[in-house]
């Protein structure tokens, strides 16, 4: 597995189906009650999620692609796949940003 | 948002959020007004006994673990736990006094232990004084090389130190050696009794002066300097929170300390173990002794004294109920009053020698 740098912003627009996507070496994170709390040690910041972000870095904690995820997230929350994918795409882009995960093909 | 509503949870919840592991009491300087108890004994805990506790915690969601002493680098399964400790998830400080943090053993804390911070202790602005304190001659240049290295190598560090009758004169050098060295200084104390009740550390006391001195520059600094929001988060990550009903502290609450011989404390000064994990699990220790209720109870109770007025002991603007406790209970022992056995054995071992 070759993670990509964060140094760069990864465009969400071309994240591959067969893409994996994991939380960075660089992440702590654990169960408070539903919410989670994540830590990058790298940066320092605090990152609070809620239910739905806690099961999202849940899978993440493993290699897993963004179909995957997407399939996850409709078995666990009962909600539509056309759903799913909006909200999945906007979360993996805050994820991003906050330098969380990384990806390989 | 971590502060005020995952911490309230972790309160409210009682959940084990943080646990200090006390891996050993060996160190490898002498510092005068060391808290340790170095005539404490009992059986170590194994490497294996570690990796039953670290699992258990992982399982409980524990986040934050910090690995200190005695001088915890000088565990000879120190890197192993450490490793463990990484591989498990958790968020990890080492608190070292960086005697022996050479650029091989920079390299290994990175690359195997990858803690969040490692926090050194510093006892002086001036190899004279730091080196009084320590009661190793050379300790204060090893460590100003060490901490060197140890950023070099990529690890955040942070400083502490311990106002003293002895360092007092240097609060504002000390702050400017750490600014020269780019990393945070906090200030500890008071000076307490060692953990076994003795007060000859005491004796060490700085002037209540020296602590106005400290706020009134902490104060200005504050004012002098904005962090940006990540920095903030991080020197905060680890500060003692106000719970909401009115403490002392978070004794009770949240957190575990854990000696090296298994003994499961409220807190690292409070003694009295809820528990020994020779004989029960974290798990069960946490969920069903009373002692740290108890503890919590005393750390509610003590700041009913301070509605009205701001805490203060020794001249430090907080109030320890360890520090009050441990002296309470060698003034009994020394009349007569109680017999606390641990106390009096230490006696016995004192009039010996």
């Amino acid at each position: 597995m070759s993670p990509v740098s964060h140094n760069r912003k990864k465009d969400m627009e071309t994240l591959l189906d067969a893409e994996q996507i994991r939380l960075t070496s660089q992440v702590r994170f654990r169960a408070v009650g539903e919410e989670g709390v994540l830590v990058h040690l790298e940066n320092g910041r605090v990152i609070v999620v809620n239910e739905v972000g806690l099961f999202l870095v849940q899978q993440l904690a493993s290699p897993v692609t963004r179909p995957e995820l997407a399939r996850a997230v409709t078995r666990e929350f009962a909600v539509s796949a056309d759903r799913v994918q909006a909200d999945l795409q906007l979360y993996l882009e805050e994820l991003d940003r906050e330098q969380v995960i990384e990806y390989s093909t | 948002m971590y502060k005020d509503r995952i911490l309230r949870r972790v309160r409210e919840r009682r959940l084990l959020h943080s646990v200090s592991l006390e891996l050993t009491f060996q160190c490898n300087l002498h510092c005068y007004y060391c808290y340790n108890d170095r005539l404490k004994t009992g059986n170590m805990l194994s490497l294996d006994q570690y990796r039953v506790l670290l699992r258990d915690l992982a399982e409980m969601q524990t986040l934050f673990l910090m690995l200190t002493g005695g001088e915890p680098m000088l565990h000879p399964d120190f890197f192993e736990i450490g490793k463990l400790a990484q591989d498990l998830g958790f968020v990890v400080r080492v608190r070292t006094n960086g005697h022996i943090l050479n650029r091989d053993n920079c390299t290994r804390l990175r690359e195997e232990v990858a803690p969040y911070m490692i926090e050194v202790s510093l006892h002086g602005a001036t190899a004279d004084v730091h080196d009084r304190q320590t009661r190793v001659p050379g300790s204060f240049d090893r460590l100003l090389k060490n901490l060197s290295t140890a950023m070099d190598v990529g690890l955040r560090c942070s400083v502490v130190t311990t106002p003293t009758a002895w360092n007092e004169h240097q609060i504002e050098e000390m702050l400017a050696l750490c600014d020269a060295l780019g990393l945070p200084l906090r200030f500890q104390g008071p000076v307490g009794p060692r953990d076994n009740g003795d007060t000859e550390p005491l004796a060490l006391q700085p002037a209540q002066a020296t602590w106005d001195l400290i706020s009134a520059l902490q104060k200005q600094r504050r004012h002098d300097a904005m962090p940006s929001p990540a920095q903030d988060q991080a020197a905060d990550l680890f500060s003692e929170e106000q719970p909401e009903e009115r403490a002392m502290c978070g004794v009770g609450v949240s957190g575990v300390d854990i000696d090296p011989f298994g003994n499961v404390q409220a807190c690292m000064h409070l003694q009295e173990p809820a528990g020994n994990l020779h004989r029960q699990s974290i798990k069960d220790i946490w969920n069903h002794s009373p002692l740290f209720q108890q503890a919590r109870q005393r750390a509610v109770s003590a700041a009913k004294q301070f509605t009205d007025t701001s805490p203060r002991q020794f001249g430090a603007p907080l109030y320890c109920i360890a520090v009050e406790e441990n002296i309470r209970q060698i003034k009994k022992v020394r009349q007569g009053v109680d017999s606390a056995p641990v106390l009096i054995d230490y006696f016995d071992k004192i009039n010996r020698v």
